[in-house]
């Protein structure tokens, strides 16, 4: 068991160093800078690849072609520099490739400024590139859950051969806390499907989102919807904490879910009944959860840094069968402590909770 | 040990200089009015003394940063203060420096101002920072950072801890990194940190140990 201190963006890196990513390409933007400098000191030590591309339009093609090789390949960018990269994302998610990308997310929009931000949740759910495709997306919420969850989003991008993102902000990017890291990965790039070769088989494996006639990108996307329904299946993550015995809860993700449990611990000391739901996966996002709450008589409350993007599919969940409320703060500004805990009690004593 | 005009801490990235060098300026201005603090960290803007002007300016001490406004604006841009500091030979002056050897470079500006005797460059170092607990790598690392300032280090901060999960044990044990570097590197540990009175390790004189009330708390942390 190794334990050490490390920044948000370093553990991101180191995790996927230990998930057997041998492949990084990417290209400076702050705040997610130590992610490629870790990798540049690091990758040379694992036998792996560091390169620094001209572009992130580069950046993610190159991820295109060593994932379509079978092998697990990583970039990483913040806000800007993910918009970018929409273009290679939906071919990356048309020829169903496996990789990941992290979003180090800063404020917007447009070149917007380096405070953390959770402005870019529809980008990273609804499909920022073009086309009918999804993205299997992670928030982490502490150190150790950077480590852990970019292994399972190596894991997953195999498993389902689609582009999985961490979505994370300049503040978890930045933070330093203690993490363990797991044990090192080897894993083989020599898979059935990859372009490694064509060794013998009659058909060489192709790797491209193209579908020229008409029932054969029909045909791809009924292939592609049907994988997408199988992980809405499986794959949802989430923590609720307090939820059974609650009046409210607080749903929020990432730097913002660490507000709110500070406030909530708070409310908990003064004897209300307040819990925390977080989704881990914000796609497949936890609906039918959710949906459960509100048919228990549950209220809820959406806390995020923007102006109203988690917020929606919360609506969508409980499908008026509760009352949802919102608190945001735009871009540049991060919620306290302090704000979160007066709007909470502010709506318990209007909901006549105790 | 007779204290020099100017203090210099720098370390590798995330090592905790910035607590260190600010609890030490707070420490010096319970005796010594007049300090200047210089945030020299051009490397990365977030969690930087810059964001504590107000409570530092309350102690009466100077801290000479990024210009008002600027402090998210991610510009290499050195402020003409720091040269009235260090032309100012009654000022007592500290420097928190940018991380690694890139965050050294910047003091290579100032070398002019350097004499033998009139600078400390310490050495903040955590041996839980990944890469870090090899005495070895530390030795490696304070070359490059000499080379980079063009200044010799002549102690090492002892700042062992893993955040919250910090005991005595883990402290102690980290101790013992930090002593076999400074051997490797022939210089004396200047200064050990504690947080709780638990992690005091009582083997350390008054002098060369610092208490870091800890400001650059995530915004979580903030109640």
């Amino acid at each position: 068991m190794e334990r050490v201190m490390m920044k948000g963006n370093e553990a991101l890196a180191e995790g996927a160093i230990r998930a057997g990513c041998r492949f990084f390409f990417g290209y400076p933007i702050t705040p997610q800078n130590e992610i490629p400098e870790y990798m540049a000191r690091r990758m040379p030590e694992v036998n792996g690849v560091f390169l620094q591309a001209e572009s992130e339009v580069s950046a993610i093609n190159m991820i295109y072609g060593a994932g379509g090789a079978g092998a697990r390949a990583l970039t990483s960018s913040s806000s800007p520099g993910i918009s970018l990269k929409q273009e290679g994302i939906s071919y990356i998610a048309g020829a169903q490739v496996p990789c990941v990308v992290v979003n180090v997310a800063r404020g917007g929009p447009g070149l917007g400024g380096l405070n953390p931000s959770q402005s870019d949740y529809f980008q990273a759910t609804k499909g920022g590139g073009h086309g009918d495709y999804r993205l299997i997306v992670y928030a982490p919420g502490t150190g150790q859950e950077m480590v852990d969850l970019i292994g399972i989003a190596f894991d997953k991008a195999e498993q389902y051969r689609n582009p999985v993102m961490i979505l994370s902000d300049a503040i978890m990017g930045q933070m330093m806390e203690p993490v363990i890291l797991p044990e090192m990965q080897e894993i083989p790039a020599d898979k059935a499907w990859a372009t490694t070769g064509k060794k013998g088989r009659s058909k060489p494996n192709v790797i491209n989102s193209l579908g020229i006639i008409g029932e054969d990108l029909e045909k791809i996307n009924i292939e592609l919807q049907a994988k997408y329904a199988r992980i809405e299946a499986e794959e949802v993550r989430y923590e609720a904490d307090g939820v059974d015995d609650a009046d409210l809860i607080v749903v929020a993700y990432g730097t913002s879910s660490r507000v709110v449990r500070s406030a909530i611990a708070l409310l908990r000391e003064e004897g209300k009944k307040v819990g925390l739901f977080r989704p881990i996966t914000l796609w497949p996002f936890p609906k039918q959860v959710l949906q459960e709450l509100a048919n228990k008589g549950k209220k809820f409350l959406v806390v995020e840094m923007s102006a109203g993007q988690l917020v929606e599919d919360v609506i969508l969940a409980v499908n008026d069968r509760s009352k949802v409320e919102f608190f945001g703060k735009l871009n540049g500004t991060i919620p306290t402590v302090r704000e979160v805990y007066e709007e909470i009690a502010s709506l318990l004593r209007k909901g006549g909770a105790k | 040990m007779q204290k020099k005009r100017i203090t210099i801490f720098t370390g590798p990235f995330g090592s905790g200089k910035t607590e260190v060098a600010v609890n030490y300026a707070l420490k010096l201005n319970r005796h010594q009015p007049n300090i200047g603090l210089v945030d020299l960290d051009i490397v990365n803007p977030y969690f930087r003394s810059r964001e504590l002007i107000p409570l530092l300016g309350k102690h009466g001490i100077e801290l000479v940063s990024t210009q008002p406004g600027l402090e998210m604006a991610d510009l290499p841009a050195l402020s003409p203060r720091i040269f009235s500091l260090l032309q100012n030979k009654s000022r007592q002056v500290i420097f928190d420096v940018g991380g690694d050897p890139v965050g050294a470079k910047t003091l290579g500006r100032f070398q002019p101002y350097f004499t033998d005797n009139n600078y400390d460059l310490w050495l903040v170092l955590n041996p839980y920072r990944p890469g870090y607990s090899d005495p070895a790598k530390i030795a490696r690392l304070a070359g490059e950072i000499e080379n980079a300032s063009r200044l010799k280090i002549t102690g090492l901060v002892d700042n062992a801890n893993m955040g919250k999960l910090t005991n005595r044990q883990l402290r102690a044990e980290g101790s013992l990194i930090v002593d076999a570097a400074a051997r490797l590197l022939n210089v004396p540990v200047v200064l050990t940190t504690f947080t709780e009175d638990d992690f005091f390790l009582h083997e350390q004189e008054e002098e060369k140990s610092i208490y870091l009330k800890l400001f650059m708390l995530p915004p979580w942390e903030v109640i």
